[in-house]
């Protein structure tokens, strides 16, 4: 995507936000095409019937039926689904609709719908923690101070400190107080949680992180999801000491020459009211707002002598003001803040600049003033020279050059500077030095708040950002102190992590008095780590638009160095598998799948390219701007930005989790930084015939039930799979069941796929779905899912049935199954997903289960390698239960099965097909359809090549079922046929009309078809006349030229779950 | 306690709950209640023995009713417990919480009639239609 189509986008997606606000955080429901009105069927042919476009249909609906078939579609409202399906964005060709067709979710089962992801396509299937769940005690909790302390120490130590919160109502990060803690062994499993920009946090799976769609438990969680962070990381806490850094004997001095006579009781008074304060200690629970104080006066403020008083100004933003306000209030008190308009003029050597602006200052108070003399700060110029005093040009500063003389002396041992600063040798005071790294920060921070120059994207490049500068002024004669002061600066900030500064200097401005005075600039290094370590670890105090800036100048920054990592490690593997296979560019593409970071361009640049080249961000990396837009959306100026979940492992070490309550509404803090369904069917085929299968066929089926697990729980021990065996399947499908002996060479070359859908990410399947699906691989489920015997009763075309190996009286085993609960919970985990993105990109939606995203999305991407990934689990699946059948048919029978085919009928996948003459790469929708390739396509495994693809049809328990092949009109549909018979009655109805009979009594005696099924009710419901009769149904494909018949399967054993 | 009112329809090959009550909490008990009625024809075979916290969320309100029906699913699937009675405590458009109140699934006692595969977002409701509240979750078997 170009970057103005990405602007676009974003654009769209903010603005859709904003009315999500103001309606809630749902989809918008749109009319569909046909509600309240019978869907017309205008006739094509004998077996195809148009839904004619209207509304928001963006294409005609097409369906295969022949008339005897139509009344049963008028049956139910699947109809209107196929007009529904039509009103989807980027739909190519049709809204196709199978003769099996019966009303679904969202889509109708027997619907085909391909989707261009170059014309909007889309797919639609279906860390902030929270304070009452449990995290790791190594986990660090965010101070509103700026430094982290580890969760068990908060818990154990019975802290109280005030910790970040992120306030659910403003989107804003505030303080809030921790009011109770617990430890505990943990009683949910636990995960660590790994986000693209290297935050860790380990925690319980119910324990919610703050996404797109609000709270969600990690257990919930897929990779790619994406979790709010919060940039700013700070230092480590450190217990500070109970050295003194102001005593009260300092402040006495200090008072004393300016003015303060010691003869009646005023000294003392002004002392006493200081009592709470002094002496002032590193351990002092006032320390560190005096030291963000501290550090925004020196740069934006002034300590000045005013009579016989100090008193103490300071300038910024209103709003940081007032926050410094409050700051102060339990200690202090403080002025409101005061705003006037101003005229300004300043004037240097290369020229004057004048503007108007509103000056909006804070006086401090002389309480305050006094203390932050003792402290060490210079007194200089006062309030009206104060604003001025980092540009020059102010006057003196105090009211009597006596009483500055005296203050002087005072100070002076000290070191407690005074004058204007462009006329004093002063530096940072020494106790400063002596401190614990986070007050270091704090002070720091206060006045990189007031004096750091803004981060700032390179202009016209967007992408790195310029080098923070800090500048003073000083006279001639004082240059070497302003040298030494900003070294200070520098060394500090090394403590950090930011490497060694440069210091330049100019001469700037020439004073009445013809001293000249001199512009020291300290330049901080730009290369990330350096800016990383400043604003993540140092950042800003009291300076809302600066440390804004610097938390996504942080984020951008993690972004694209996570970015980049990919890059190189997609790299490495293009390099393995060349030097492994020596395969082709274009193959290698491929198997680095769908959702790799990388193109063929990319690919082909490694292989021919130096060895040490440097990996370099994509082209279509987005700029500040662009990521910002995207990172920050629904999260407002908070400075949180969205980070995305790159992997969640299982923690068996955990032996001990704690949790803290916060008084704060939304309840929740920062901790370590942090804020997708498929079936299908197997046909094997037996060396058996009728005859030898007939006497033992109940002893067959009764063994096939008891080794092949179905209804609830069943479960086979010995197959007990652990996370990373279920991870092994969920990547590798059928190539797993090969190593592990399940399956052989054979079975995968006939499998749709090779039986491993590429662009699998088993991270992307949730712990939920993996809990459903861990002793789920190798059983049936239930509901129309099974395992038949049956029996070739025809043969339509000798040919292909030879090329298939089926002939005449043949005794054969369908399994229909799927992948389980793991499927429906990954189908479901991404529909949460997907009904914010319908928001979020303005999809309007005529039915919820119809919500989608757009192809090249995040949560398109994570769907699709999440069904992937569930696909291979339902290859797997099909496969172990394979292995258990052949078990059984070699040892009751001394029989082998060999896999026929094995299809998909319910997925999303990317194939090339031909769209008015060109080739096309279409995301084809098949839900409750077959793919149905015609002879000559290269999916086609060779075997069959020449034939066509074969087409498994299975229709009821008690009548038939069909192979095919694909037809000659296949690509009419996008290579889709039929997947069944397609249900006539409900389940109640089935129910009602045959729920006090045997069934399984009546098919044995009627039809000689052995019934075992796990549940009663389950073999009532599906009784044969619950469906169509499927040769009606396959006859209409066949008719149409999708798929032709090839052979008819009678059942004569079948196992229900 | 009178048994939570709730009428199931047909779809296709599936099932459906259609609920009306006099306010939110009671059609989300309702709801859950006709969730177990669909797993087992002999709902009141499963005591009340256990009590579980639930919290889901959504991001409007049939979504998070659905969420409360794949919930009690992964519950039963994963940790075998048949909810008898759900006791909502909260009831809002992106938040339902409540207890869960059952006992573990017992084959011996508790017949399994139909294994539910998902709870769909298809045609998911829970609004309030003058003094009344209808919700509606459609079944996938």
């Amino acid at each position: 995507m170009s970057r103005k189509d990405r602007k676009r986008r974003q654009q769209v997606a903010k603005k859709q936000a904003r009315k999500r606000e103001a309606r809630g955080a749902g989809p918008t429901a749109a009319p569909p095409p046909y509600a309240g009105r019978p869907v017309p069927l205008e006739k094509i042919d004998d077996v195809r019937w148009r839904v004619p476009k209207t509304g928001a249909m963006h294409v005609d609906g097409i369906v295969y039926a022949r008339d005897d078939l139509l009344p049963d579609l008028r049956e139910d409202r699947c109809l209107e689904q196929v007009a529904n399906v039509a009103t989807l964005p980027g739909i190519v060709g049709h809204s196709f609709a199978m003769p099996d067709i019966h009303w679904g979710y969202g889509f109708p089962i027997g619907g085909v719908a391909a989707f261009d992801p170059e014309a909007g396509g889309v797919v639609t299937p279906g860390g902030i923690g929270f304070d009452i769940n449990c995290l790791a005690g190594d986990t660090r909790v965010a101070s509103s101070l700026g430094y982290s302390r580890p969760l068990r120490e908060l818990v154990e130590g019975q802290v109280r400190d005030p910790v970040t919160v992120f306030d659910l109502e403003t989107r804003a990060f505030e303080a809030g107080a921790v009011t109770a803690g617990l430890a505990r062994r943990p009683r949910r499993p636990v995960f660590e949680v790994e986000t693209a920009t290297g935050r860790r946090v380990v925690a319980t799976d119910d324990h919610p992180f703050l996404t797109p769609t609000g709270m969600r438990d990690l257990g919930a969680l897929v990779v790619g999801d994406r979790v709010a962070t919060h940039p700013f990381e700070g230092v480590p806490y450190e217990p500070p000491s109970t050295d003194v850094i102001v005593a009260r004997e300092q402040v006495r001095e200090v008072a004393l020459r300016a003015g303060k006579g010691d003869g009646g009781n005023g000294l003392e008074q002004a002392l006493r009211r200081l009592d709470d304060l002094l002496p002032l200690t590193y351990d002092h629970p006032a320390l560190p707002v005096l030291l963000k104080v501290a550090g925004y006066v020196l740069g934006d403020g002034s300590v000045y002598l005013s009579g016989t008083a100090l008193n103490a100004v300071v300038y910024g933003a209103a709003e940081d003001l007032e926050r410094m306000r409050e700051d102060l209030r339990p200690w202090f008190r403080v002025s409101p803040v005061h705003s006037r308009p101003r005229q300004c003029a300043v004037t240097t050597r290369y020229g004057t600049s004048a503007f108007a602006t509103t000056e909006h200052s804070l006086r401090l108070g002389k309480r305050l003033a006094l203390v932050l003399a003792a402290m060490g700060l210079p007194i200089g110029g006062g309030p009206e020279q104060a604003e001025r005093t980092s540009s020059d040009g102010a006057k003196s500063a105090c009211s009597s050059p006596e009483a500055e003389r005296g203050v002087r002396a005072a100070c002076a041992g000290r070191a407690t500077p005074t004058g204007r600063r462009v006329d004093q040798d002063w530096g940072l005071p020494s106790w400063l030095f002596e401190a614990p790294r986070w007050q270091q920060r704090l002070f720091l921070a206060g006045f990189f708040g007031a004096e750091l120059s803004a981060p700032a994207p390179v202009p016209e490049q967007g992408t790195c950002f310029q080098a923070p500068v800090l500048c003073q002024n000083k006279r001639e004669a004082h240059v070497a102190s302003g040298r030494r002061f900003l070294e200070q600066v520098g060394e500090l900030a090394a403590r950090f992590g930011v490497r060694p500064c440069t210091l330049s200097e100019r001469e700037d401005y020439d004073a009445p008095d013809g001293t000249t005075s001199i512009r020291l600039r300290l330049i901080f290094p730009s290369t990330p780590d350096d800016l990383l370590a400043l604003w993540a670890r140092i950042g800003f105090e009291y300076n809302a638009s600066r440390a804004l800036k610097a938390a996504a100048a942080v984020g951008y920054l993690r972004a694209k160095r996570a970015a980049l990592g990919q890059r190189q490690a997609a790299r490495d593997r293009v390099l393995e598998l060349r030097r492994r296979h020596a395969w082709s560019a274009a193959r290698i593409h491929a198997a680095l799948g769908p959702t790799a970071p990388v193109n063929l361009r990319f690919v082909e640049r490694a292989i021919c390219g130096r060895a040490d080249a440097r990996v370099r961000v994509a082209e279509r990396f987005p700029r500040l701007d662009e990521w910002l837009e995207d990172a920050t959306l629904g999260l407002g100026d908070s400075g949180a930005v969205w980070d995305e979940v790159v992997a969640i492992r299982p923690r068996d070490d955990v032996d001990r989790v704690y949790d803290i309550t916060v008084d704060h509404a939304s309840h929740d803090f920062v901790a370590n930084g942090l804020v997708v369904h498929n079936c299908g069917v197997r046909l094997l085929a037996s060396d058996l015939q009728l005859g030898d299968v007939k006497p033992r066929l109940k002893e067959l089926t009764r063994a096939l039930f008891e080794a092949i697990p179905s209804g609830v729980g069943a479960t086979r021990p010995e197959l007990r799979l652990d996370d990373a065996a279920l991870s092994d399947v969920l990547a590798r499908g059928l190539d797993w069941a090969v190593d592990e002996g399940y399956a052989s060479e054979e079975d995968r070359a006939h499998v749709e796929e090779e039986g491993r859908i590429a662009g699998a990410d088993p991270a992307a399947v949730s712990h939920r779905a993996r809990q459903r699906g861990r002793d789920q691989l190798g059983t049936l489920g239930s509901g129309n899912h099974f395992a038949e015997v049956g029996v070739v009763d025809e043969v339509h075309d000798e040919a292909t049935a030879a090329a298939f190996g089926l002939r005449l009286g043949q005794v054969t085993l369908m399994i229909h199954s799927g992948s389980r609960g793991l499927g429906h919970q990954v189908c479901e985990d991404s529909l949460a997903a997907m009904l914010a993105a319908a928001a979020t990109y303005d999809i309007p939606l005529v039915d919820r289960q119809l919500c989608c995203a757009p192809i090249d999305s995040p949560e398109a991407r994570r769907y699709l390698a999440g069904m992937a990934a569930a696909a291979n689990f339902a290859f797997a699946n099909r496969q172990v239960m394979t292995h258990w059948a052949r078990q059984v048919f070699k040892e009751r029978l001394g029989a082998r099965l060999r896999t026929v085919y094995d299809v998909c009928h319910n997925i999303a996948k990317f194939e090339e097909h031909p769209v008015d003459g060109q080739a096309r790469r279409l995301l084809l929708h098949r839900k409750g359809a077959t793919r149905a390739l015609p002879p000559g396509h290269p999916l086609v495994p060779a075997a069959y090549r020449a034939a066509g693809q074969p087409v498994i049809i299975p229709g009821d328990m008690g009548r038939y079922s069909f192979v095919l092949k694909g037809g000659a009109r296949a690509e009419d549909t996008f290579g889709s046929a039929c997947h069944g018979a397609g249900r006539l009655l409900s389940r109640s109805e089935a129910k009602r009309r045959h729920g006090g009979a045997d069934v399984a009594r009546r098919l044995e005696e009627t039809l000689g078809v052995v019934v075992m099924g796990a549940s009663r009710a389950t073999v009532v419901e599906e009784v044969p006349e619950a469906y169509k009769d499927v040769a009606q149904v396959v006859d209409v494909v066949h008719l149409g030229g999708l798929a032709e018949k090839v052979a008819r399967i009678r059942p004569i054993g079948v196992v229900k779950g | 306690m009178p048994e939570p009112s709730y009428r199931f329809f047909d779809h296709t090959g599936d099932f459906g709950v259609d609920v009306e009550a006099p306010d939110e909490a009671t059609a989300v008990a309702a709801c859950a209640r006709a969730f177990l009625a669909l797993l087992t024809d002999a709902p009141e075979t499963v005591a009340e023995r256990e009590a579980l916290d639930v919290r889901v969320t959504g991001v409007d309100a049939p979504a998070t009713l659905v969420a409360l029906g794949n919930e009690l699913l992964f519950l039963f699937e994963v940790e075998r417990f048949l909810c008898a009675r759900f006791a909502p405590s909260t009831v809002e458009a992106d938040v339902i919480a409540g207890t869960a109140h059952g006992e573990r699934f017992d084959p011996a006692r508790h017949p399994i009639a139909r294994p539910v595969k998902a709870v769909t977002h298809h045609e998911a409701a829970l609004e309030r239609r003058g003094r009344r509240v209808r919700a509606r979750l459609i079944f996938d078997l």
